[in-house]
């Protein structure tokens, strides 16, 4: 037990655990102090002083957020010198930021607009400085946009790409009145190392950094008569949606979700769950026939451990950063690519349609999707595989355009061919789900068994830790995989870049011999994706994982080799997991990039 | 610190301001934007673009600034201003 302290918050004594920072006290207690540069994500900054508060007895204000409680102290939030200085402090932000608040994407959603608006800020008495500074927005990126002139250097960002992810895309430079936020030798978004990951969008409380949005291409697409819209939608956007659409944080909304898709207008509403469950296919059988060519072939070539292919993010940042190690990465394409080159080819066979008709649209909590739709080698289908891609906060704001009532809306199933999932496509959306998927599929593959956890729950995989482990033990195999028998596969999960760092940087050391490890670049898998709804915080993360397990739970299906429509695909497209199809259609190669 | 009088407090004052305006090191927004506005703020008083008033306007801002900033050099730049500011008015407007 940690020693209380007591201590006194607007005249109201308060008993708190010692070490408890200002802020978390007087939210403790009911007392809300404004924050900007705080996110609970990230290490305590104190630079945009806004959670100023007042210590009786001192002359200066003391930052809120950076600052631990002391036996004794005697704290003002809301004083007339408190408040006169914040509202100083809002005022010196505004004068520095472009204000155009109803030309902004983030109108309605901007942290320093609540502020100016609770804080009732009519006037500009203070001098405007952004027509002074030479800012420019950085729009060469397919996923992000960088605008300078909405940005309150809070640093959320450059903590974010640091703590977070350990890219370091973003940076502060200079100092005084030319400090500003920017890339490696102010080079474009695009041109950087960075892998469009979005965390940075997620956690900037203003307009400085957003999605490049497509609505208006869809809605365009949508309109016109001579096209077939498809859309996808990714597991985690169904924990997600709700949250912009009036729901708190952890409702599934998969039913809704459909019934709003149709009514924008779609031509068919499919599920990027089932070319999850495609990947476990393909991925599952990629890994024993790795295992098998390593133990029986002797094969020099083969390459362990086997890391997964499905995050984006995860991808660019290590054909940025260990490009020598681009052999260990799964084959298999995203479930997103792999639905794209399917909708083009074998649902256009399947309902008679000219795949040059057909617009392929995905909604994705993540910005890196954007990038990945764009790679130039995403064209197996013969056409672009995926044209167009929208975040979870995207289809909120379509949906919220169409004038759709969404908590109204009754429940709607998926519509056939790529609409079916299991469980086990579902769990993709948390961290450490593809690993739970795989091991569901591969070890009843190898021994006819379920996997030997309690209710197929592999729990060690599950959770917000950084990096999880789990030992499966192969016992008993049918008579194809003999040379599995007692063999331990060893397998991790690494989520947050920073956390897949960890686990390359001991691959490489030797001090780790992992067989399979699943890697994602946000923070709690895609359900933290930098494409979900703002904010996105542990608490948060966490309740939408819940939600994930529990559409699991309630699946009547639960691995994915049962669910019917991949089996039927198996028979009447692909023959076989790694068929000479499947391999043109659903695997794909990656290339080396520059660290700078 | 001595000057004679021959020396403008105006062009003293912006020497300063100009000074903190670039060695700051732009963390904090008290320090960041508040000099950058001080500067601006007293040229435009001087040519007239902003009224007499404004000066005010400016002193309650290094208050805030002296209260908020995170460093010394963010909390300093009100005594250099308000000494100048207030015994050199004039100076700052005409």
């Amino acid at each position: 037990m940690a020693k209380k302290i007591k201590i006194s918050i607007n005249g109201v004594s308060v008993e708190i655990d010692q070490d408890t920072t200002i802020l978390d006290a007087a939210r403790q207690t009911g007392v809300i102090i404004p924050t900007l540069c705080y996110h609970k994500d990230l290490c305590v900054a104190g630079n945009c002083r806004v959670c100023i508060v007042e210590i009786m007895g001192q002359k200066r204000l003391t930052a809120a957020c950076a600052t631990p409680c002391e036996e004794g102290m005697d704290i003002l939030t809301n004083s007339l010198k408190v408040r006169n200085s914040r509202k100083h402090i809002i005022e010196l932000l505004l004068s520095e930021h472009n204000a155009d608040c109803t030309r902004c994407y983030k109108n309605g959603n901007c942290e320093l607009q609540k502020l100016a608006s609770e804080y009732k800020i009519m006037t500009q008495d203070f001098i405007r400085l952004v027509p002074f500074k030479n800012y420019t927005i950085d729009q060469f990126s397919p996923s992000i946009i960088k605008d300078d002139s909405k940005c309150i250097r809070c640093q959320r960002c450059v903590r974010t790409c640091a703590e977070l992810q350990g890219v370091n895309a973003l940076t502060v430079a200079h100092k005084g009145d030319q400090m500003k936020i920017t890339t490696f030798f102010e080079k474009a978004m695009n041109d950087v190392v960075c892998t469009n990951c979005g965390q940075c969008i997620n956690h900037c409380p203003t307009g400085a950094l957003v999605e490049k949005n497509y609505i208006e291409e869809v809605w365009d697409a949508i309109a016109d008569k001579t096209k077939h819209v498809i859309v996808q939608t990714a597991p985690a956007v169904r924990v997600g949606l709700g949250e912009e659409l009036g729901f708190g944080p952890g409702v599934r909304v998969t039913g809704k979700m459909v019934a709003a898709l149709k009514r924008l207008g779609f031509d068919a509403v499919m599920d990027t769950d089932f070319t999850a469950d495609l990947t476990i296919m393909e991925e599952g059988t990629e890994l024993l026939t790795r295992l098998k060519r390593k133990m029986v072939d002797h094969d020099p070539d083969v390459k362990f451990p086997m890391a997964t292919s499905c995050s984006p993010g995860w991808i660019k940042y290590i054909e940025h950063m260990y490009p020598d190690y681009l052999d260990h990465l799964s084959t298999c394409k995203s479930p997103q690519q792999m639905f794209g080159a399917l909708a083009k080819t074998y649902y256009a066979k399947a309902r008679n349609l000219d795949p040059e008709t057909i617009v392929s649209v995905s909604i994705m909590p993540c910005t890196a999707k954007k990038f990945e739709a764009n790679r130039p080698e995403m064209h197996d289908s013969g056409y672009r595989d995926v044209d167009y891609v929208l975040t979870t906060r995207e289809l909120a704001i379509m949906i919220k355009q169409a004038g759709i009532d969404f908590m109204r809306l009754g429940d709607v199933h998926y519509d056939r061919l790529m609409g079916e999932s299991t469980g086990a496509g579902v769990i993709f959306g948390a961290t450490g789900g593809v690993m739970e998927a795989a091991l569901r599929t591969a070890y009843e593959l190898v021994t006819g068994r379920d996997v030997p956890f309690d209710n197929l729950n592999i729990t060690p995989v599950r959770g917000m830790e950084g990096v999880k482990e789990a030992t499966v033990k192969i016992e008993n195999p049918l008579k194809e995989w003999t040379f599995l028998e007692g063999v331990e596969l060893k397998c991790a999960v690494a989520h947050g870049l920073v956390n897949a760092h960890k686990v390359m940087e001991s691959i490489i050391s030797g001090e780790s011999n992992y067989q399979f490890i699943e890697f994602m670049a946000c923070p709690g898998g895609c359900l933290g994706g930098g494409g979900q709804p703002i904010p996105t915080n542990p608490e948060i993360r966490r309740k939408r994982a819940e939600a994930i397990y529990a559409e699991d739970e309630g699946m009547p299906l639960r691995k994915s080799h049962q669910n019917p429509e991949i089996i039927k695909i198996y028979k009447d497209f692909l023959d076989h997991p790694l068929s000479e199809k499947s391999h043109h259609l659903l695997h794909t190669h990656y290339s080396p990039r520059d660290r700078f | 610190m001595l000057f004679n009088s021959s020396r403008s407090m105006f062009n003293v004052l912006d020497n300063y301001l100009e000074f903190f305006r670039e060695e700051s090191c732009g963390q904090c927004t008290p320090c960041r934007v508040g000099c950058q506005q001080l500067l601006k703020g007293i040229k435009a008083v001087k040519r007239g673009e902003k009224n007499a008033q404004y000066l005010d306007k400016l002193l309650r801002l290094t208050e805030t600034m002296q209260y908020t900033a995170k460093c010394g050099l963010g909390q300093s730049v009100a005594n250099s201003f308000s000494s100048i500011v207030e015994n050199f008015r004039e100076e700052m407007i005409y």
